[in-house]
């Protein structure tokens, strides 16, 4: 790539000729607008960046957005993007999937995940609800929730996604609501800069499925952290209440944010070469087979 | 015996050190020049239950171990009463004299000779009830004459990060039963194993799996402890950041899987290891490879199933699982090494295979084959025998050259697409496990499914041209072949020698490639045989029913063994002569 | 034309109904809603007119929607850059402490430039009813929710006429210039 002036880069260079097949109205396209502002105004150009998602109706994000992407499956997105990472550090990692993918099915990587911590950025598309099968609860919904898996409400009580996160060690804590795309931009721009595993739970009306949880019950319901002044997302104490918080309002932005604990890259000394893409094609030296063979003898 | 072939058991419960003791005694064998052969067997417990190590040493090149033992070293009692029928006329028992249960009458009824020696008593004069193991090495040595000095170097190894003094113990716990052995070496009847040569590698299938994988550009290995394939895991995490690998003990087997997933789509030669039950998590995964076609390399050890079964026994009932795991269809490959050199060889294939098709490559291994040592030649294992090819993966000054759009899945005569991986502007895409189209991007369309699906399955047969026909070993068949796969080409080798000692001309077929298969010349290969038995391990006969499916040919006859115990040539050759009493004669007897 | 509180919230309802074709408990329901969006994507700042304009609950319809989106965005200092990675901007010092303005129900906005037309309707959308039955085959409900999309666009489109008859020419071009772009076609042809 001969060119070393640093391009800028435009929202219009993720634009993907797809229309998505969300709902009209799906909170999904939010965070789709948001996604790309973060990228063009960090200027990560679309080959620079590899958005990994699992399956659901958000996941089909990266068939909207023109730039590098993996639809894995169910429940798996974040141990195929943390094996990525690990063998290409120098390439931004997105990953994109719903709350019944990263919190049900994939709620064993989920919390390994927050305790390795891999250098990627986590966006939950938050709905409560599963939509894409057509409207079961999910482990974010709330209790006596009724759909078509819980008629007499949904007998059991949510998790909270920020909560298990910091208890699970996760390095970076951020809830981000997809009607104020212009602050989940600032709050995906902070978690890619953040080296390690960034949490951006959002939550995400489901026009289509969930009417409880609606555009205005969100914004009745939330606030920003960052408006009641003083809010320091470092301290963990503070954040210890505050990622509980969730009955009476829930809280919006960065909720906590620890820069002591390194990302797992730093941790393998193998990485230190670079990507394995090329390592992999290099045959071993004599000296060093003959010395391993010896250990045989 | 007219030639030198000692067999030796050690035997005792579950964290007697039985194992270390038993490979001792066979990297002592390896340095001495001779040729070796070990099998271990032990249970899925860290104390109790009787285990034991049994050795093989040989001035010729061995395969397989054999029954019966020469000599018994028993460490409890229930040694002596599990083994005494396996060691032969004329062999040598040692146990402790203080055993009350161990009558000496009885086995000297059986034709062997009984050793009682003050055992414990020494180890505990030595220092340590555990220096037992190490008198039992010594009295070995005696007996047989073998050289002492290598069983020294051992122990010094073995003990290197200890104290000097636990050294010192166990050497001279070494030098008493070696002057023990010598005293009674007068009791041996039989030729004693001398030196024969220049050292040697002594180790199994899962090290040099791992070793080969290593010379053959492996650099990513995510995994899940599973007996019997923890050891493959474990070298290349000590080898790692010598030799630039990045390894990850992963939450569970599917996140094992689906970082090697994510490993492989970054550029990385990328594998995971595990046993049956792992696999079968792994499976949804698996079809994710083959969908998105992902190189992938997948070790299955293969043990005593189905569920926890038999975790440290050997099985090989994963084989048409392996072949048909997960829904849907997509092309795969199966390969299924046989000995250690075989080990070695798809450790730097499989690899290569996965890359120039770009799906999953399934190497089938076994307890028996993962845990049994044996030596090899140094030279055997040889770097200019192994070839790194990525197949048709796009250099940086390819992708420069890109005039059109990138496809991804570009359909082409072979169905093999050219793969960039990601981090080039010229080639941005986007990948999904829905169908999709030649971009990369999910389609339903009729037309393009069917071009997908066939683009992809036409992989497997463009791959039948890299896949090796079924080989051939020993006689000329006459009047048997013993059709097998995998492991057990070493006791059927073993067993074809013995029937032809005997005057039956038998010879083996055996399978190390399983899928794609050259169809017509394996049809050819099986209907060449006068009569066929296939020996596996496994209760419904799976390579029978394999070879059955894809060549239409039925075979004559079917031994399973299904008991976790390996093949023994005995319990081959034993059955072969029943079949062929059985079985009518051919149109050319 | 303007004044304060020139307009009922009866006489709005009551275009709305007839330009929208719609029962008036309905025609209230489009109409609070698209203030929110306009308050949510303009904010208060571009709509001063329309604020005078409207009975006291329902400019507070667009001030709530306006709040909602959180207020002016300050600069978010992060730590340092991502490692060795191409295309990063210059690295950044400083610990996050103040990520956005200061928000806050009540409080006047400049509005959400990222909201589009999909985000402006959304709200709307949600509050129809979608579910035409049960879905044997696939397993959850049966929608008719690509309908909505049309009635959507079509009820709002009732409002912005019910509105902008109601403005000046000058008031009615700053909110085409503020509002997202499609919706913003929507306004000038309404």
């Amino acid at each position: 790539m001969g060119d070393t002036a640093v391009k800028k880069v435009t929202v219009k260079d993720f634009a993907s000729e797809h229309r998505p097949t969300w709902c009209p109205g799906c909170g999904d396209f939010g965070i789709l607008t948001a996604l790309k502002r973060a990228l063009a105004d960090l200027n990560i150009a679309p080959h620079e960046v590899m958005v990994i998602s699992g399956i659901g109706c958000g996941s089909k994000l990266v068939d909207y957005i023109h730039a590098n992407g993996f639809m894995t499956i169910h429940g798996r997105p974040l141990a195929v993007a943390t094996g990525f990472a690990l063998a290409n550090p120098h390439m931004h990692v997105v990953v994109i999937n719903g709350d019944g993918d990263a919190y049900g099915i994939g709620g064993n990587h989920f919390i390994h995940t927050c305790r390795r911590n891999p250098n990627l950025t986590h966006i939950v598309q938050n709905n409560q609800i599963y939509a894409l099968t057509k409207g079961q609860y999910s482990p974010t919904s709330h209790r006596g929730f009724r759909t078509t898996t819980s008629p007499d409400g949904a007998p059991e009580w949510p998790i909270l996604p920020t909560e298990l996160a910091f208890a699970a060690g996760a390095g970076f804590i951020a809830r981000g609501y997809a009607g104020a795309p212009q602050q989940l931009a600032e709050l995906i721009k902070a978690g890619i800069r953040h080296k390690g595993y960034a949490l951006i739970d959002v939550l995400q009306p489901c026009t289509t499925f969930n009417k409880v949880n609606t555009y205005e019950w969100y914004e009745e319901n939330s606030y920003d952290v960052a408006a009641e002044g003083g809010y320091d997302p470092a301290d963990p104490k503070a954040a210890a209440d505050k990622v509980r918080e969730w009955d009476e309002k829930i809280p919006l932005g960065v909720l906590f944010r620890r820069t002591d604990r390194p990302s797992y890259d730093e941790l393998v000394p193998a990485l230190a070469q670079g990507p394995l893409m090329h390592s992999s094609s290099l045959p071993l030296d004599e000296a060093t087979f003959a010395d391993l063979k010896e250990e045989f003898m | 015996m007219s030639e030198v072939d000692v067999s030796i058991t050690i035997g005792g419960d579950a964290g007697q050190g039985i194992e270390s003791s038993g490979a001792a005694w066979g990297r002592a064998v390896a340095r001495a020049g001779l040729h070796l052969f070990s099998l271990t067997d032990y249970r899925s417990r860290i104390r109790g239950g009787h285990n034991f190590y049994q050795t093989r040493a040989s001035l010729r090149p061995v395969n397989s171990h054999r029954d019966p033992v020469q000599l018994l070293l028993a460490l409890t009692e229930e040694t002596v009463k599990v083994h005494l029928g396996n060691v032969a006329r004329g062999g040598i028992v040692v146990y402790d004299e203080d055993f009350r249960r161990v009558d000496a009458d009885e086995i000297r009824r059986a034709g062997v000779v009984p050793l009682p020696l003050p055992l414990a008593r020494q180890a505990a004069e030595l220092g340590s009830k555990v220096m037992m193991n190490t008198l039992m090495l010594g009295v070995a040595a005696g007996l047989l004459h073998f050289d002492v000095g290598y069983l020294e170097g051992v122990i010094q190894d073995l003990f290197r990060r200890r104290s000097a003094q636990v050294v010192q113990n166990n050497l001279a716990a070494l030098a008493q039963g070696f002057r023990w052995g010598r005293d009674h070496s007068g009791m041996w009847p039989v030729r004693r194993p001398a030196p024969g040569g220049k050292a040697r590698m002594a180790l199994h299938g899962n090290h040099a799996f791992a070793l080969g994988a290593a010379a053959g550009g492996c650099r990513f290995i995510a995994a899940y402890p599973m007996t019997p394939a923890t050891p493959i895991f474990e070298w290349l995490v000590a080898k790692g950041s010598r030799l630039g690998i990045v390894t990850k003990h992963a939450e569970d087997e599917i996140a094992a899987v689906c970082m090697a997933i994510g490993a492989a789509h970054a550029g990385a030669r990328a594998m995971t290891a595990t046993s049956g039950a792992g696999f079968a998590l792994m499976s949804e995964a698996l079809g994710l490879a083959g969908m998105v076609e992902l190189p992938l390399v997948l070790v299955v050890s293969q043990r005593g199933g189905p569920s926890t079964g038999l975790p440290t026994r050997t099985e090989q009932a994963d084989l048409l699982f392996a072949l048909h795991a997960s829904h849907g269809e997509f092309p795969r490959i199966v390969l299924a090494p046989g000995t250690v050199e075989e080990c070695f060889e798809a450790g730097w294939r499989s690899f290569n295979l996965a890359e120039r098709y770009q799906t999953p490559v399934i190497v089938l291994l076994d307890q028996f084959l993962s845990a049994s040592v044996k030596t090899v030649e140094p030279d055997d294992f040889s770097l200019s025998d192994v070839v790194i090819d990525r197949g048709l993966t796009l250099t940086g000054a390819e992708l420069d050259q890109l005039t059109e759009p990138y496809l991804r899945y570009q359909d082409t005569p072979s169905g093999v697409s050219p793969r960039a991986v990601p981090g080039h502007p010229k080639a941005v895409y986007a990948m999904t496990s829905d169908e999709h189209d030649e971009e990369g991007h999910i389609t339903e369309e009729l037309p393009n499914r069917i071009l997908m699906m066939r683009k992809r399955m036409r992989k497997e047969q463009t791959a039948v041209a890299d896949m090796g026909e079924p080989r051939l070993y020993e006689g000329d068949g006459e009047d048997l072949t013993l059709v097998c796969w995998g492991s057990t080409v070493g006791p059927a080798r073993e067993a074809a020698q013995i029937l032809s000692a005997g005057g039956i001309d038998v010879n083996v077929l055996h399978f190390s490639d399983l899928w794609p298969l050259p169809v017509k010349e394996v049809a050819a290969a099986l209907g060449r045989c006068r009569r066929t038995l296939v020996v596996e391990q496994n209760y419904t006969g799976q390579l029978a029913r394999w070879l059955r499916q894809v060549t239409g040919f039925t075979v004559d006859a079917v031994l399973h063994k299904f008991d976790g115990r390996p093949f023994s040539p005995q319990d081959i050759s034993t059955y072969a002569r029943r079949v062929l009493a059985d079985l009518a004669p051919t149109a050319a007897d | 034309m303007s004044g304060f509180g020139a307009v009922s919230i009866e006489e709005l309802v009551a275009d709305v109904a007839v330009y929208g074709r719609l029962p008036a408990g309905e025609a209230e329901q489009a109409l609070r809603q698209v203030l929110r969006s306009i308050g949510r994507s303009c904010g208060t700042g571009a709509c001063s007119e329309l604020m005078q304009m409207l009975p006291p609950s329902l400019a507070n319809e667009l001030r709530a929607g306006s709040a909602a989106s959180g207020g002016p965005v300050a600069e978010s200092t992060a730590d340092p850059a991502v490692g060795p990675i191409p295309g990063q901007p210059g690295p950044l010092t400083g610990h996050v402490t103040q990520q956005f303005g200061s928000g806050g129900i009540g409080a006047d906005g400049p509005g959400d430039g990222l909201i589009d037309r999909q985000l402006f309707i959304g709200p709307m959308v949600q509050s129809y009813d979608t579910e035409f039955g049960y879905d044997q085959t696939l397993g959850g409900m049966d929608l008719v929710s690509v309908y909505m999309d049309d009635d959507a666009a079509r009820r709002t489109q009732a409002v912005f006429a019910a509105l902008r008859r109601r403005l000046s020419p000058a008031a009615a071009e700053a909110m085409a210039q503020a509002l997202p772009p499609e919706i913003a076609d929507w306004w000038r042809t309404a």
